[in-house]
């Protein structure tokens, strides 16, 4: 196990190098000088050459590179173009937004999508099965951003219910944070569930036709037993699976969410950073995406073997 | 009255031409404690009878006949009624020990299963007997297999444990289909032996469903040919063997290699194939593959006649025996 996790931290290291320097000099390359955007094209020479000697931008790329890097060793990501403040601090205070929004959605569609998934496996060529069915396409093909503003006018300004943006912070109690979160996570969530449900019921009707499971019923369990009992466990690697691999769309779905809801989460933060070309924040925060991806597929790695002992950790 | 009576049992399945016949008319009888094997090539229509027996047949599917345990009518009971039978009263081991386990169980936990559904057995309870039956079916080092999972057993040890897992609330009747086939043959005769001893012992009434007559013939007291969905010649073994009647019958015993033979014999088959289940002939399912078909084999299905002591056969061709 020792070994596993040695292994699985090495090539953690690797692909977040891969994917920093992947970063970095995919910033190089992007027109737009932050210097000239901070001052306007009008500046005088001599301001922009001050700014970029006060960024650190005169030095060569490898250079600015290893400080980079050096600096994530010590926990520090330097600080922001535009806000003047530590990218950390940044980041952290954003962050009471966005990981809220990512894990609720993703909580919601996988609730949302065992039930739906597994109603429509047991309801298999009738109409429940259609309707799920039909609701999926219809969740594939909704852009996220027009289901969101959908939500707005509903809610928000018919009904009156809830904000139509903005975040209320934590400060006042959770509910006052959450209900301001609640419309996002139901927008971010739809493709997600839609996704999922279509994994779920069909792991669950390819499940249903294996040998054991005529098994399981000739020992006497009925057909709602044996889909608990024997088929359930088996039919949850590939939504596993999909699940680990929908982490990334969900961080990428905050990006337009949060922006549809005015959110001050990392998504917003990232979008405002590339406009203003805040190449101090874009880098870090994609790198931390990068991060949350690998270790969430990694956590994955181990649900597995959880779940099914036939695959064993490898050593 | 006969522990288990299956009357003029018809299946139909959904395929994807309609609705097909996969049993026709199949009738036999099963004394307590008796042993009867069905054979008959693949698609004949035997698996179909012994999962219409459980009452696990396909979604779909519609089955007509009566198939009575102890004068009871199962086709007619609801689904928890079955629930209770299957299992305990009847119990069933299938072909495939590989697949027929649940990979993500211990095989402890899925012997325990019926013992707890039949018997409420728990615990250290459920967990003592299951031991026990793990010993009875040969299983070697219980203590230490009870927490394996399928995959670090071999096809034997797992068919063992279908095997403890039938037996675990001592049915009246196990159905066994086709148990031996997916095993190398050295495990075979060790699995037949197996089941042979169990079924003495315990007095339990076998169905032994192969497509081997040499299996069955050594196994069971009374044997059903099936050809096309239906039973062609049933009866006891020892009359069948004295004088095997229909021309299907005859072809699988000639293709049973035998040692000893010049190695230039050729081996003998069955010309053709199994008939579709929805294009039958009207007249006899044999008839285009039989060497003896004539105008009235095609047109009219030929019915059972006596042709010897406790031995019946459906042909339109019977040679007369004195």
């Amino acid at each position: 196990m020792s070994i596993f996790l040695a292994r699985r931290f090495l090539t953690f290291l690797i692909t977040l190098s891969g994917a920093s320097v992947i970063i970095f000099l995919l910033l190089e390359v992007l027109p737009g000088d932050p210097a000239l955007t901070m001052l306007g094209v009008d500046a005088p020479d001599s301001a922009v050459v001050a700014i970029r000697l006060e960024l650190g931008l005169d030095r060569p790329a490898a250079v600015r590179y290893a400080a980079w890097i050096a600096g994530l060793f010590h926990g520090e990501m330097g600080l922001s173009y535009v806000y003047k403040v530590p990218v950390t601090e940044l980041i952290g205070q954003r962050l009471q937004v966005t990981l809220p929004l990512a894990i609720g959605s993703m909580a919601l569609a996988t609730l949302a999508a065992l039930s739906l998934g597994i109603f429509a496996a047991t309801n298999h060529n009738r109409i429940g099965d259609y309707g799920v069915m039909g609701f999926s396409q219809l969740g594939l093909a909704i852009p996220d951003f027009w289901f969101g503003i959908l939500l707005i006018i509903l809610f928000a300004v018919i009904l009156h219910w809830l904000p139509s943006g903005g975040f209320a912070g934590w400060d006042d109690g959770i509910w006052r944070g959450a209900r301001s979160l609640l419309l996002p996570v139901f927008t971010l969530s739809l493709s997600l569930t839609a996704v999922m449900t279509r994994v779920t019921r069909s792991a669950v009707l390819e499940v249903a036709r294996e040998d054991f499971v005529r098994t399981a019923r000739a020992k006497g369990l009925s057909r709602r037993a044996a889909l608990w009992r024997h088929v359930l466990r088996n039919a949850l690697v590939p939504v596993l699976t999909i699940g680990g691999v929908l982490v990334a769309t969900v961080l990428t779905g905050t990006l337009v969410i949060e922006n549809v809801f005015s959110l001050p989460g990392v998504g917003k933060l990232i979008f405002d950073a590339i406009s203003n070309r805040d190449l101090m924040v874009v880098k870090n925060v994609v790198l931390l995406f990068a991060a949350i991806v690998v270790v969430v597929n990694f956590m994955v790695d181990i649900l597995y073997a959880m779940v099914d002992p036939r695959i064993r950790i490898q050593t | 009255m006969a522990l288990l009576s299956v009357a003029d049992l018809t299946v139909e399945l959904q395929t994807s031409r309609g609705m097909a016949p996969a049993v026709r008319g199949v009738s036999f009888e099963l004394e307590n404690g008796g042993t009867l094997g069905i054979v008959g090539e693949s698609g004949c229509g035997k698996s179909i009878t012994a999962l219409a027996i459980m009452g696990l047949l396909p979604d779909g599917a519609r089955t007509t006949g009566r198939v009575e345990l102890d004068g009871t009518d199962l086709l007619r009971l609801d689904e928890d009624a079955r629930c209770q039978i299957r299992g305990n009263r009847i119990a069933m081991i299938f072909q495939e020990p590989m697949t027929s386990l649940n990979p993500v169980h211990r095989i402890g936990r899925q012997i325990a299963e019926p013992l707890r559904l039949h018997r409420g057995l728990r615990g250290a309870n459920a967990r003592d007997e299951v031991l026990r039956l793990l010993d009875r079916v040969g299983l070697p080092d219980p203590a230490r297999r009870i927490d394996a999972y399928p995959h670090q057993m071999s096809g034997g040890q797992r068919q063992r444990v279908m095997i403890a897992m039938a037996l675990s609330c001592a049915p009246d009747i196990l159905l066994a289909d086709e148990p031996t086939t997916a095993l190398d043959v050295t495990i075979q005769g060790q699995i037949l032996d197996l089941i042979n001893e169990l079924v003495d012992d315990l007095d339990m009434g076998l169905i032994l469903i192969s497509h081997d007559l040499g299996v069955i013939g050594e196994t069971t007291e009374n044997i059903a040919v099936m050809y096309g969905g239906t039973v062609v010649e049933q009866g006891a073994t020892s009359s069948l063997f004295a004088h095997l009647a229909h021309p299907y019958s005859q072809g699988l015993f000639a293709a049973i290699p035998r040692l000893g033979e010049a190695r230039t014999t050729p081996l003998r088959t069955i010309p053709g194939t199994v008939p579709e289940l929805a294009d039958l002939p009207p007249g006899c399912a044999f008839a285009d593959r039989c060497a003896k078909a004539t105008d009235v084999c095609w047109r009219q299905a030929p019915a059972m006649e006596l042709t010897g002591p406790d031995h019946r056969t459906a042909c339109h061709h019977l040679e007369v025996v004195a």
